[in-house]
């Protein structure tokens, strides 16, 4: 079974820019804190402007910030 | 916990707290009453009409009282700030209602084509709109904890 996910960096940049909260990331994103805690644990997958913004945030571009996963599962 | 978390909160206990005694009310004076086709149309679509307005009242009275409850407690205001996820979850929550609205109203209609009376068709879209409401919260609470 094949299973495709995208995951993220979010939580080491936010470590790595001055241990940024979520609640900072959200503000300056334009976005709920809980829509970081679903981004950063997997549960969400932000639309493409919501992940252009956040990849701004941190100064990077997108594909620094988001990847997108193909597992294979027996 | 968000603003659009606690809103639904406060629509569950609004839709639990004044939607089940107006139903029982409603319930009670139909039982009371004799009344032919038409003074039945005319009954429930009278306690469908009255119940738009109670609702939209009680849901304004409600989240006010919720804010104010909220400011008191926690000693700052509540943003009212959403998101795309937000807005996500509201259509995904509303499209699950509508699955139960829809086969409820095929119920009604089976029922009234089975020889049933309009009250039992009323009834049960009545009974059926309640508990799609009922879904549409539950679905936006399983969506805000779970995420999707």
């Amino acid at each position: 079974m094949i299973k495709r996910h995208i995951t993220n960096t979010i939580r080491k940049l936010r470590f790595e820019h001055n241990e940024m909260t979520q609640e900072q990331l959200a503000e300056k994103a334009g976005v709920t804190r809980q829509t970081i805690v679903a981004i950063e644990k997997g549960n969400y997958s932000p639309s493409l402007e919501l992940a252009f913004r956040i990849a701004l945030v941190f100064n990077l571009s997108i594909e620094e910030v988001f990847s997108y996963e193909i597992e294979q599962k027996i | 916990m968000s603003t659009g978390q606690k809103q639904n909160y406060i629509s569950l206990v609004t839709t639990l707290l004044v939607s089940v005694p107006y139903f029982i009310f409603i319930f009670n004076k139909y039982q009371l009453e004799v009344l032919n086709i038409s003074g039945e149309l005319r009954f429930w679509s009278t306690a469908i009409l009255l119940l738009i307005p109670i609702r939209i009242v009680s849901e304004i009275v409600m989240s006010i009282a919720g804010a104010v409850l909220q400011a008191i407690i926690t000693g700052k205001e509540g943003k009212d700030l959403s998101d795309e996820r937000d807005t996500l979850i509201e259509l995904k929550s509303t499209r699950n209602a509508y699955f139960i609205f829809m086969f409820s109203f095929m119920a009604a209609i089976l029922a009234v084509s089975q020889g049933h009376s309009v009250s039992v068709m009323f009834s049960i879209l009545i009974i059926s709109g309640f508990l799609s409401e009922l879904f549409e919260i539950f679905s936006k609470i399983y969506y805000y904890k779970k995420g999707f």
